[in-house]
């Protein structure tokens, strides 16, 4: 019985070690909050189950995302938002050897002057830096050495920012320009005061056969204030009339919201 | 004698009934403290697997004859990147330089282009682009669904367009290198 469990507890061992292989970043996003003048700290782990040490340099930069959704970089200072400068580590590069695990305290100093009720956010990396093994592997012609880099969310809401809300305010068909191809673009606009993860449904019935269509959902992650269209792809063969629903189910809670258009295609 | 070995058995059968009734006791006290509670605490993760090529990796293009010049070149790498993340996520590239150097000769990075493949061993979902490589960070996948291991095959091109203008043509024979990052973050 007792080898039993050893052998049990041996297994438990081997496979999930086998399992965690490579370098990984936990969590991927942090949320400060505090008030004016605070300062305040999270803990990221950088965990190496490889057999190599990696080094990471730390550097920061800001981000919005455009109206797709799609995340767009600038230097770490340029947008009104942006709480980069806020932000600092014990090292600006970070060593992880050959199966260990790194905690990494974040800290983030919030000004006295900032205004307290304004989400702000930049992004933190951890880029991978070449050996020179590296370096001197490249043998001749043109050679590209190729890295990783891991990308860490870093959100500040201050404390009295409770209100989470998405509006629907558009719903229309679209035409795909470079590949003429169609889409259902439902619009939304984060009218709370809070990050907001949501997932987004959108579901086609023929109103003359009932026939459904189920379009896979978008996850979506959207600052206050901001506003994005999300697209789905529509089937190619698609003709007739159909009643469109879009539901936005909201992370965290059983919120969602529902909005409906009849289309005809 | 008799009474001795009466007692004897009388000792010993008291001796098994405490011990039997002291293992009901402990077997009663395992059953009555076995709810335990399990506690299965998650947390976001992303991870870049070893066995990706974007991991301190080369890719190289040679140019060697009159033909390789006068030709679009394409390497492709599977699994150049491996990726496990309990988020959906986005996968950008930038090069870390704005030409391929050889000392002081340069040739702009934006000869090349790296392109996401569908198929193969690609496993990864989301929206893929094709990147003429910049210092900038561009996207290369967009919104691809969570999951564990998942598999992204590239191509690097330099097209003939490139290789036969005075971008490559022309220049000094050697080694010309830089870095490319390949960057995953959450969605």
């Amino acid at each position: 019985m007792r080898f039993c469990f050893l052998v049990f507890v041996f297994t438990i061992f081997t496979n999930s070690s086998g399992a965690a292989q490579g370098v990984s970043m936990s969590p991927t996003r942090l949320f400060f909050s505090g008030n004016p003048g605070e300062t305040v700290t999270e803990t990221v782990i950088l965990n190496n189950s490889s057999d190599a040490d990696y080094t990471l340099s730390i550097n920061y930069k800001d981000w919005e995302r455009n109206i797709h959704g799609d995340k767009v970089y600038y230097e770490s200072g340029t947008l009104e938002k942006s709480n980069a400068s806020w932000v600092s580590t014990l090292e600006n590069t970070v060593t992880i050897p050959a199966n260990s695990t790194k905690e990494i305290v974040v800290t983030m100093k919030i000004p006295e002057t900032v205004a307290d009720d304004q989400v702000t956010n930049c992004m933190m990396f951890f880029t991978q830096l070449a050996t020179q093994a590296d370096e001197a592997a490249v043998q001749g012609g043109i050679g590209i050495i190729t890295l990783f880099e891991f990308g860490l969310h870093i959100y500040h809401t201050p404390p009295s920012n409770s209100v989470k809300s998405l509006e629907i305010t558009n719903m229309e068909e679209v035409t795909d320009t470079d590949t003429e191809s169609r889409k259902a673009a439902v619009t939304i606009f984060n009218d709370g005061n809070v990050v907001n993860d949501a997932t987004v449904e959108f579901e086609l019935t023929n109103t003359d056969t009932g026939t459904e269509i189920k379009l896979d959902p978008r996850p979506i992650s959207m600052m206050p204030g901001s506003e994005q269209v999300v697209l789905f792809p529509l089937p190619e063969e698609l003709s007739g009339n159909y009643l469109g629903v879009t539901i936005v189910k909201m992370a965290g809670s059983n919120d969602m919201r529902v909005g409906e258009k009849t289309f005809a295609f | 004698m008799k009474k001795l070995i009466l007692l004897s058995v009388l000792a010993l059968a008291a001796i098994a009934f405490t011990t039997n009734q002291a293992v009901a006791q402990n077997a009663t006290a395992q059953i009555t403290s076995a709810t335990t509670q399990v506690n299965i605490n998650l947390s976001d993760v992303i991870s870049i697997d070893p066995g990706s090529v974007a991991d301190g990796s080369t890719v190289e293009f040679n140019y060697n004859t009159a033909a390789d010049y006068n030709s679009t070149q394409t390497k492709k790498v599977p699994k150049s990147l491996i990726v496990t993340s309990t988020k959906s996520f986005d996968v950008n590239v930038k090069a870390n330089g704005a030409n391929f150097e050889k000392g002081r000769d340069f040739i702009p990075v934006d000869v090349l282009t790296i392109k996401p493949v569908t198929g193969g061993t690609t496993t990864m979902t989301g929206t893929p682009s094709n990147v003429v490589l910049s210092t900038s960070d561009q996207k290369l996948i967009s919104g691809a669904d969570l999951g564990s291991s998942l598999v992204l095959d590239l191509e690097y091109v330099i097209p003939q367009a490139k290789s036969s203008s005075s971008d490559i043509l022309g220049k000094p024979a050697g080694t010309y290198t830089q870095k490319v990052t390949y960057t995953a973050t959450a969605l």
